[in-house]
């Protein structure tokens, strides 16, 4: 199992390819008619 | 195997520690296509402030769908920033005014940064407005986007100067009261909203939403959860058709997002999980890639 510390995560996350794979997971949402999650989470 | 929206619909738990006057959160998500399993626990500890330690803390197990195996730990809270600010960058590009000249930040916290920077991505500025009831928190930031990003920043008199002057408008407070008066927002304006407080309170003010074109992430999260659209509602100032459309109708074209260059619009997002499962899988595989973290035996 892989362990990545926040200071790994700044090293290989950029915005843009994060923008492209959560625009992706809306689609895949739009696409498949599939119902919203419930609130999962938080923005603090 | 059950249909698709029963599989990807997710629930989240609360578990309230009173005791210690917290509460963790567990919050679960899968996108089939994509093949990404995430599980999502939060710590929220006010009292943490006397302790010195932080008040939220949050780790993320991103998991194999075919095995159930877990396959990497990871730090949720600078998912969390960036999946935000992700989220917030993409409904900018479908609703702020293509050209603009500056951008107001109410909050200066760790979001904000973020928050910024992801903007950035869909639109350009000149200038930058913040504002902070820690002035020092102001100023802060204010030269951190001088230094990181080149651009002019000015730490604003008040929340409403900030709010006045913005062609886009990033609030992510912790205030449980409206940080500025929504008859100051220019028209045209584009206002990102993500501070979270729950269903009772509020960082924007009523005027505010009954002003705008409103985007969520997701209509049953916000209609759960957010104040800034519920307390609206209770008001009987808006009705829950006042939403124009969640953020899968923009990227998928379904709906429009600005229309007029005189159009106030306003993003309100509370979070989704999905977009934890979909950055936890790319950090997964970047950091394979690039040999990255530590490998450990469980």
């Amino acid at each position: 199992m892989l362990l990545l510390s926040a200071s790994d995560l700044r090293q290989l996350l950029v915005m843009r390819d994060v923008m492209k794979v959560v625009e992706e997971a809306f689609l895949e949402l739009a696409e498949l008619g599939a119902k919203s999650p419930k609130r999962d989470t938080r923005n603090s | 195997m059950s249909s698709l929206s029963s599989v990807l619909r997710v629930l989240r738990g609360i578990l309230e520690i009173p005791e210690y006057n917290g509460c963790v959160l567990f919050m679960p998500a899968y996108l089939q296509r994509s093949k990404s399993v995430s599980l999502k626990v939060v710590g929220l500890y006010p009292d943490n402030v006397k302790r010195g330690l932080d008040t939220l803390s949050s780790i993320l197990c991103f998991i194999d769908p075919e095995t159930g195996s877990p396959l990497a730990v990871m730090d949720g809270k600078h998912i969390t920033a960036m999946r935000t600010a992700a989220m917030t960058a993409i409904a900018a590009g479908h609703l702020a005014r293509r050209s603009i000249e500056s951008i107001g930040v109410i909050g200066a916290g760790v979001q904000a940064d973020y928050q910024l920077k992801g903007i950035l991505e869909v639109r350009s500025a000149k200038r930058v407005y913040i504002y902070d009831v820690l002035v020092e928190r102001s100023q802060r930031f204010a030269e951190k986007v001088r230094e990181e990003l080149g651009l002019m920043a000015q730490v604003g008199e008040s929340a409403n100067d900030v709010a006045s002057k913005a062609d886009i408008l990033i609030v992510a407070t912790t205030s449980k009261q409206p940080v500025f008066d929504g008859r100051v927002l220019a028209k045209g304006v584009h206002v990102a909203s993500i501070g979270w407080v729950g269903p009772e309170g509020r960082e924007l003010d009523t005027t505010t939403v009954k002003r705008a074109k409103v985007v969520v992430d997701t209509k049953e999260g916000v209609l759960s959860e957010s104040g800034d659209i519920l307390i609206p509602i209770r008001e009987g100032a808006i009705t829950v058709d006042h939403i124009w459309c969640e953020l899968k109708d923009l990227v998928s074209n379904r709906k429009k997002g600005r229309e007029s260059e005189e159009e106030i619009t306003l993003w309100k997002s509370v979070g989704v999980g999905v977009a934890d499962a979909a950055t936890a899988k790319l950090a997964y595989h970047k950091a394979r890639e690039k040999h990255v973290g530590l490998w450990v035996e469980i």
